[in-house]
């Protein structure tokens, strides 16, 4: 038997409780906007029950066993992992972006048209050399694209700077996240140790790691007592109640790099936008810089050496006196100049007095005194021919012979400075697509920026006789290997065209003849048909000593022993650029280019580098994209779990306010009963 | 799937976001007519529009440099068919004068008249173009046939691209015309046309039949088939510039309508797109409008 007073105990413990899950969903409620909030519930369970003898269990109420959280932290991780990525590519993107700003192409008014301005303004100088005016245009036309150079430069040194302080920047925001996160270890203990749940607190504390993933790469551990610890390329950066900050190192150029602060080590920084700002300035800008300098060192070092070589309109003896056209820096080595973007300048002689340029390759005045070549131009002739001077430039590309678009996955080789990379690419529906494929691979494994893949032929674009171009803005691709099951390699530096392969064909049962190119003459080769494909080999060797002499081109079967009639190749290759080509032989040929270093005009250079940044900012802003979609989804998914739903915290509030009115009804039953039993009872026989 | 109001809030602005892009995009493309604004617009087209915008200027480059070098040499052409009229009367009066029929007295009139044209060819040796005297070679500034007689022009050419790495001439000096203006420096028995002007005038003031009729005869001879060669040559040096011209002019055609076609947009098709990206905005808008309102506060009492 049970007191009466027992149910009173019962009723106020259920207003006490719905009041509690009240409280909660009305704290919900409120925080249904609140960023990084996460949902509580009230975990309502009945209370220890109480043993009758005879009548057995019987229930005494309800309690509030935990307010807790509602938070999937398999999400979070999966969160933060794929913020980190998206930090690094949105910083990567937008220093990108700005970059593509400096560069203004393609325009009317870029870098590449100020050179063909000024390679136009020497030609026009051809027909008219004595004219002050056509001079003077030469001498501004120089100064305008000094002046675009320094432009870009300084915008390009300004985009350095700036990335070097973000990096600070970014340091100050992360050290300020640890030490806040630091803070709230502490507190977040001190309530644990008290066996309760420090939900709020929590909730801070997962927003400010959701802030640093952005940041940085971090690894999060939670210990049993909800302590975190939060480590930056494996060394602990929170831990518990302590934390190592991060600081900035400069070298005498103000450049910092990221160490930690209490040891001076240098911290491993692999992902978020701390990483992509390092990248951004070390890579993509200064990157861009050097290959600007190499340009502009090419321009300079080119147009001063054949203007040097001619004769001014002021020079009346009969030694070449042309000054250099732009102004070399009095360093005691050009070797040891660096920023040729910077400074270079059209020489201030030539910029007061145009008749100072050296138009002329011979004397303007005979030994008598008197002017007699003032119309000769054959220097400035020299000069404008600069702009098809293949050279310098330090790139080099490889273009791959036509090919037809195919549904099938394939992988090939590439050397880059010297170690060979295996590319595996997936089928693409479109030539757009496979080349986009072709370079997130590129990027994937060599890294950004090193290797621009571009697709040969003009639009319209058909699934047939598309080739590829890899570029590199230095001299490091050296060879490309298996491209689309092309057994081929072809690796020898400064060559530009040094092997070719027939396609496969039968064992041929007739004599038949051929061409050769090479070294500008064609000849004519007679084969006689063989019983097998190593005699032909043979005879095509013999034949082709016997008429470009021995060594010059190297015959060989392509297909391994044994050897079917059928489908087998040979395969021509010379170890010099003398090699142009095979016509006529049996099936039509299909062959490789390898150019490099000499084979690049100044414009190419410059349309390289800009096709490279875009490339990479294109890939950048799609990557960006997809990543921003994909956080969006991941924060969907947790929004999902932890989300505030104003009807499902409506529905609890009229749930609790009816279970609480209920309870109340409950307490003024045993009040009832208790009155009868007072006030109604022990009158008998009145 | 447990949906929250802050999921439908910030897909609502998600998506809204998206489409204000999609329509920013086309917006610029229509205000600016292009289709490429930065490199990564379309990396490769970029960089074959770069590609065509540097073979166009090369080659606008190279036209101009043809129209001038055309005018130089028409300037020269129609100084040198001056020239062959001049010749042309001096041969005439040279075959008169040999006729024996003329007095000595008659033959000195004539040389009068030779001595006017003589003056006459001294000045269209001396013909200009714009300031550029046309026959002297590099030495444009003086006039190559000084008054003294003496020839100062070099035997230089002027030379302008007419295509990459290929050069041509535009004037035509002393030597290329077979050393129509001054004698050979090499040669000994070679004369100059004012050389030959000099030893006619001389026979003529001397009476000198035999000689009027045959050595003076065949030198001016010699001379004006000289000049029949150089205009020859001219004219084989326009055409050959003409048809070059015509190549570049149509390449340049062929180039715009290339750079236009990755560069430019399709104005109908942008307008299209524009129009398609608006109504989808306007409709996640009215739909949105109604979402985000409600709940299920607002139908309870």
């Amino acid at each position: 038997m049970t007191s009466l007073f027992m149910g009173l105990e019962t009723g106020k413990k259920a207003i006490m409780s719905n009041q509690t899950a009240l409280a909660v969903a009305g704290h919900n409620i409120s925080n249904a906007s609140t960023v990084g909030y996460t949902r509580q519930i009230a975990n309502l369970s009945a209370t220890k029950p109480f043993s009758s003898p005879k009548v057995g269990q019987v229930g005494t109420g309800v309690e509030i066993s935990s307010i807790k959280r509602i938070r999937d932290a398999y999400l979070d991780a999966q969160f933060r992992q794929e913020n980190t990525t998206t930090g690094y590519w949105d910083s990567v993107q937008s220093a990108l972006n700005q970059v593509e700003l400096i560069l203004n192409e393609p325009s009317a008014d870029s870098l590449g048209s100020v050179l063909d301005k000024f390679w136009a303004a020497w030609e026009d100088l051809c027909t008219d050399a004595q004219s002050s005016s056509t001079r003077a245009v030469v001498a501004q036309s120089g100064a305008t694209l000094a002046d675009t150079f320094n432009q870009i430069y300084n915008q390009l040194e300004d985009l350095y700077r700036d990335l070097n302080d973000t990096i600070k920047v970014e340091i100050n925001q992360i050290n300020s996240i640890g030490l806040q996160i630091v803070e709230l270890n502490k507190q977040i203990l001190a309530i644990t140790n008290s066996g309760q749940e420090a939900n709020d607190l929590c909730d801070s504390r997962d927003l400010l790691i959701d802030q640093l993933s952005r940041l940085v790469n971090i690894d999060i551990a939670t210990a049993d007592n909800e302590m975190v610890t939060i480590s930056i390329g494996g060394r602990s950066f929170v831990e518990g109640k302590s934390c190592h900050t991060l600081a900035t190192q400069e070298d005498n150029m103000g450049i910092s790099t990221v160490v930690w602060e209490d040891t001076g080590v240098q911290v491993l920084i692999e992902g978020g936008e701390l990483s992509g700002s390092l990248d951004a300035r070390d890579g993509i800008v200064a990157g861009l810089i050097a290959d600007l300098n190499t340009m502009a060192k090419t321009v300079v070092l080119s147009v001063n050496a054949v203007h040097q070589q001619g004769y001014s309109l002021n020079n009346t003896g009969s030694i070449p006196d042309g000054t250099c056209f732009f102004a070399v820096p009095e360093e005691v080595s050009v070797d040891s100049v660096t920023d040729w973007a910077q400074f270079i300048k059209v020489n201030k002689d030539i910029l007061n007095n145009p008749h100072n340029i050296a138009a002329a390759s011979a004397p303007i005045y005979d030994s008598n005194g008197k002017e007699v070549n003032v119309g000769d131009s054959s220097n400035a002739a020299a000069l404008a021919a600069l702009k098809d001077y293949l050279n310098s430039s330090q790139i080099s590309f490889i273009e791959t012979e036509p090919f037809s678009l195919s549904g099938a996955d394939f992988s090939f080789n590439l050397t880059y400075d010297g170690e060979s990379y295996l590319i595996n690419v997936t089928a693409q529906p479109t030539w757009e697509d496979l080349q986009a494929e072709i370079q997130n691979q590129l990027d994937a494994v060599l890294g950004m920026g090193k290797v621009t893949v571009e697709l040969s032929a003009l639009s319209p674009l058909t699934t047939d006789d598309v080739g590829l171009v890899f570029t590199s803005l230095n001299d490091k691709l050296t060879g490309l290997v298996d491209f689309i099951n092309q057994n081929e390699n072809y690796s020898a530096a400064h060559v530009k065209k040094i092997g070719l392969e027939t396609e496969p064909f039968s064992l041929p049962t007739d004599d038949f003849t051929f061409k050769v190119n090479y070294g500008g003459k064609s000849y004519t080769i007679s084969v006689t048909a063989q019983p097998t494909w190593q005699d032909l080999q043979a005879e095509l060797q013999n034949q082709i000593d016997a008429q470009l002499g021995t060594g010059k081109i190297t015959v060989e079967l392509s297909a391994a022993a044994p050897l079917a009639t059928d489908q087998v190749s040979i395969k021509f290759s010379a170890g010099d650029n003398n090699f142009a080509g095979i016509e006529g032989f049996i099936r039509l040929d299909r062959n490789y280019y390898v150019m490099q270093v000499q084979d690049a005009t100044i414009s190419d250079f410059w349309s390289a580098l800009v096709a490279q940044v875009g490339v990479q900012s294109q890939a950048a802003t799609n990557v960006l994209e997809n990543q921003e979609e994909l956080i969006s989804e991941l924060d969907e998914k947790r929004q999902s779990v932890s989300g505030v739903s104003l009807d499902e915290e409506t529905v609890n509030l009229i749930q609790f306010q009816q279970a609480y009115n209920a309870s109340a009804r409950f307490i003024t039953v045993i009040d009832e009963m208790l009155d009868k039993l007072i006030n109604g009872t022990g009158l008998v026989g009145r | 799937m447990r949906v929250s109001n802050t999921m439908m809030s910030t897909q609502l602005k998600r998506n809204l976001n998206n489409n204000l892009i999609t329509l920013k995009t086309y917006q610029n493309q229509i205000a600016t007519g292009r289709k490429i604004n930065k490199p990564s617009d379309d990396p490769s087209g970029t960089s074959v529009a770069m590609h065509l915008r540097t073979t166009m200027a090369e080659e606008q480059q190279y036209v101009r440099n043809i129209d001038n070098a055309i005018s130089f040499l028409d300037t020269t052409e129609s100084a040198i068919s001056s020239i062959n009229d001049i010749l042309q009367r001096v041969r005439e009066l040279t075959v008169k004068a040999a006729n024996q029929s003329e007095t000595p007295e008659d033959l000195k009139i004539i040389a009068i008249e030779v001595k006017e044209l003589k003056k006459q060819l001294q000045n269209l040796a001396n013909t200009t173009y714009g300031n550029q005297h046309i026959f002297g070679g590099t030495n444009v500034t003086q006039k190559p046939c000084q008054e003294d007689g003496s020839w100062v022009g070099t035997d230089t050419l002027i030379e302008v691209a007419i295509a990459s790495g290929v050069k041509m001439a535009i004037n035509l000096n002393n030597k290329e015309m077979n050393y129509f203006f001054a004698a050979d420096p090499s040669d000994i028995s070679s004369q100059g046309l004012f050389d030959v002007m000099d030893q006619l005038i001389n026979d003529l003031e001397n009476a000198e039949y035999n000689a009027l009729g045959n050595a003076d005869l065949d030198a001016l001879d010699a001379k004006i088939d000289d000049l029949l060669y150089s205009e020859a040559l001219i004219g084989a040096k326009i055409n050959r510039m003409e048809l070059q011209q015509t190549r570049l002019k149509n390449n340049d055609i062929t180039n715009s309508e290339l750079l236009s076609e990755r560069e430019n947009i399709n104005l109908a098709d942008a307008a299209v797109q524009f129009k398609t990206a608006e109504t989808v905005y306007n409709a996640a808008l009215s739909v949105g409008a109604h979402i985000v309102q409600k709940s299920l506060v607002d139908f309870l009492r």
